[in-house]
């Protein structure tokens, strides 16, 4: 449901390149995720599937039309978008937060009161508790939820998430991807996530985009990628996290 | 746009004022010195007293320029100025040593240029002059300053500033004299004759009609050789007024060669010395002269000097008046400069560009000195007075409101405003849902602190004839009354304070709705 084709980009006129004749694409219900280490220009792929940047060459397509034609606002409110520490204003109540989406699009009082607490509870928050409280008085697990929910209240098709775990310690972040692959079973989406963590890709993806200096190395489900790597770039990512896993074993008592 | 609105309104009823006192009203102005304030007071007086005509009262103006811009503006009808400062400051000569020479010089080129008359001198002759102790005169037989020439032993010399700059302040007097002091020190003017009574010094360049000379036992030398410049007060009318009421020129005319140097130290020492009001010794010296100067004046100790809080007790109705035109300056300042400097603001953060050149303009702005700033206003504006004082309060807000209202946008991190743009808001609604908001402390602590700022330059409007509490604080400094002074700086200095706390009460208010 989302087609990438040859898109380029540079922040420098053209001295490097943030992405290189990138092409992807994500079927409508599939979590894609795009894997990379910081710089390989993941985020910058992201942002552009809602504008947030623009591509330099190339073309992006969602739900067959493409983007660069399209209301930049009218597609942003189509489209559910979660940050790191889940970009919450921090002026603003949980309630206000969750309901920002419906509210731009002007849906009535009413609608969005079921709405944001139908979502909350969704997000595993009780909406008697959260609802009138302040991203400052919620933990960091609390307020990526509350970024979820807030992404998911307006039931957008498309869901970015930009690292959204990247902030959150071991356990909540494992219970949060849970989360997504619980709410992901009961109302499918077309989910891209970005992140740098071998692991989080591969429990949460369909497939994974391998992204390395610009480049698309390698487009696979994790299965692939494990045995029939494309590029020695991408073995290398297993056989540093088999390193890892196995040398954590040695040390372990 | 809101800028203009406003100037056009208090620009609107600046005319509806002008036009209802209409040709009947005569508008007196004075420079911030005593000796101005008397003389302003008194030629009122004889103006309400012996004609028709409604006075009113625009005394202790900020200086030569602003008094002559007022009269060539019509902004004035009348005001006292001296012959060596008109020929220095306004036709920009090189002052002559002749008395008459130099009366008919500014006289003329007065009435052909601008079209404004000078009466006949009132008497004295305001130069400067060279003080010493009187015990010093006259151990050492000194009258001249050529005896002081010859005078033995080596004399410390307090000067202010700016005599020992000036080519016809100290540079000449000591080529044409002979003279030669070690040390010179600087001093500031209010500050010269009491160092010199004090043995601090042991010679001053005074005023001439200063009160304190008498006062504090000092001797003025004369100019035997005829250095310093005359500075002939007289009385400056517009033409127009003259033409169209012929009669002020008889009333004016007869304050013509009344007051001798003397006469002016003593009716400067009533008011510096002996703290009377300026209008009681105008009364006084238009019902008796100086005849009655013993009986009534000084000689005669009345009750005990006013207590500061008396002196506030007393003129309470004046004070109050004072303090809400100050507040009313004030506020019109801060409410402009933040309707203006909040888009600005805004604009600046928005538009990379505009940010360098806007910020260096507000910056300049605010180094303008204050005095300068009123002068050029008036210059642009051709006007005395609320408008042209509260237009430099504005300026000189708008740098605050207008540097926090960047700072605050600034400071918001880079991923809530991606979130507000990600989530598919408007610029325009990210500025006021979630921008503007969160800019909220910032912005509001730039609004508070220019409200202090300007609570403080407003004491300046005083000298544009916008009154507010700086009324106090001139006529203060210039009598060398600290009561006076106080009267004007605590109030003004509570105000501060007081909306400073307000704004801040504001501030929590809005943040906990």
């Amino acid at each position: 449901m989302i087609t990438i084709t040859d898109v380029s980009k540079s922040f420098d006129r053209g001295r490097t390149h943030a992405l290189r004749s990138v092409s992807i694409h994500a079927h409508a219900g599939e979590v894609l995720v795009l894997l990379g280490s910081s710089g390989c220009g993941k985020t910058t792929l992201l942002r552009m599937i809602n504008r947030l940047d623009s591509p330099d060459s190339g073309e992006v397509r969602l739900r067959d039309r493409d983007v660069c034609g399209m209301d930049p606002v009218a597609l942003r409110r189509s489209i559910g978008y979660v940050i790191q520490e889940g970009g919450l204003f921090p002026h603003m109540t949980v309630e206000r937060n969750v309901e920002i989406v419906p509210r731009l699009l002007g849906w009535n009082r009413d609608t969005r009161r079921a709405r944001t607490h139908e979502i909350l509870s969704l997000v595993g928050l009780s909406p008697d508790e959260f609802l009138p409280r302040r991203p400052a008085e919620l933990s960091g697990g609390q307020r990526q939820r509350v970024g979820i929910a807030r992404a998911l209240a307006a039931n957008p098709m498309t869901l970015l998430m930009d690292e959204p775990f990247g902030a959150l310690d071991a356990i909540t972040r494992d219970r949060l991807q849970d989360e997504i692959l619980s709410i992901q079973r009961s109302e499918p989406r077309t989910i891209v996530f970005v992140t740098h963590d071998l692991f989080e890709a591969v429990r949460l993806a369909d497939r994974i985009v391998v992204l390395h200096a610009g480049s698309v190395e390698q487009v696979g489900t994790a299965e692939q990628l494990l045995n029939h790597p494309a590029t020695p770039y991408v073995s290398s990512l297993f056989e540093r996290a088999t390193q890892q896993a196995t040398g954590l074993l040695e040390h372990a008592p | 746009m809101t800028v203009s609105r406003f100037t056009l309104v208090l620009f609107a009823c600046g005319m509806v004022l002008s036009r209802a006192s209409g040709q009947t009203t005569v508008r007196v102005g004075s420079k911030a010195f005593t000796e101005q304030y008397i003389l302003a007071e008194i030629v009122s007086q004889l103006i309400e007293r012996n004609t028709d005509l409604q006075v009113q009262r625009r005394f202790g103006l900020g200086g030569t320029d602003l008094c002559h811009a007022g009269l060539t503006s019509g902004e004035l009808d009348i005001y006292i100025e001296y012959t060596g400062t008109a020929i220095a400051s306004v036709l920009h000569e090189a002052p002559g040593a002749d008395r008459r020479a130099s009366f008919r010089r500014v006289a003329g080129e007065f009435r052909r240029r601008f079209g404004i008359e000078w009466l006949p001198p009132i008497g004295f002759n305001n130069t400067y002059s060279i003080a010493v102790r009187g015990d010093d005169a006259d151990a050492q037989g000194l009258s001249t300053i050529s005896d002081l020439a010859r005078a033995e032993g080596n004399r410390k010399a307090g000067f202010t500033s700016e005599f020992i700059e000036r080519p016809d302040g100290y540079p000449g007097l000591r080529d044409r004299y002979g003279l030669r002091f070690v040390p010179i020190v600087d001093l500031d003017p209010g500050l010269m004759y009491d160092a010199l009574a004090g043995d601090q010094v042991d010679v001053i360049c005074a005023f001439a009609t200063d009160a304190r000379i008498d006062a504090l036992g000092l001797r003025v030398l004369a100019d035997d050789l005829r250095y310093f410049p005359p500075y002939d007060a007289a009385i400056l009318v517009r033409a127009d007024l003259l033409r169209d009421h012929p009669e002020l020129r008889d009333v004016l005319a007869a304050l013509a060669g009344t007051i001798d140097d003397a006469d002016m130290r003593r009716l400067n020492g009533l008011v510096d010395i002996h703290r009377r009001e300026v209008a009681e010794v105008a009364i006084a010296w238009i019902e008796s002269g100086l005849d009655q100067y013993d009986t009534w004046g000084a000689a005669v100790p009345r009750e005990a000097p006013m207590s500061f809080w008396e002196l506030a007790v007393r003129r309470r109705a004046e004070l109050a008046r004072k303090a809400v035109r100050h507040l009313g300056l004030t506020a019109a300042g801060v409410l402009v400069a933040t309707a203006i400097g909040l888009p600005l603001g805004v604009l600046v953060h928005r538009v990379a560009a505009t940010r360098a050149p806007v910020l260096a303009l507000c910056e300049i702005v605010q180094t303008i000195p204050s005095l300068a700033m009123l002068a050029f206003l008036f210059a642009i504006y051709g006007l005395l007075g609320v408008l042209p004082a509260s237009t430099a309060l504005v300026l000189y807000a708008l740098l605050p409101v207008t540097l926090n209202t960047l700072t605050g946008l600034r400071q918001i991190p880079r991923d809530i405003r991606d979130a507000a743009t990600g989530m598919g808001m408007t610029p325009r609604q990210s500025l006021w849902l979630v921008e503007l908001p969160l800019a909220a402390p910032v912005i509001v602590a730039g609004v508070r602190a220019a409200t202090v700022l300007t609570v403080g330059i407003a004491t300046l409007s005083t000298y544009i004839g916008a009154g507010g509490l700086g009324d106090f604080i001139a006529r203060g400094l210039s009598r060398n009354d600290t009561r006076l002074t106080l009267l004007g700086a605590l109030p003004a200095a509570l105000m501060a304070v007081a909306l400073s706390l307000l704004i801040r009460f504001v501030e929590r208010t809005l943040i906990r709705s």
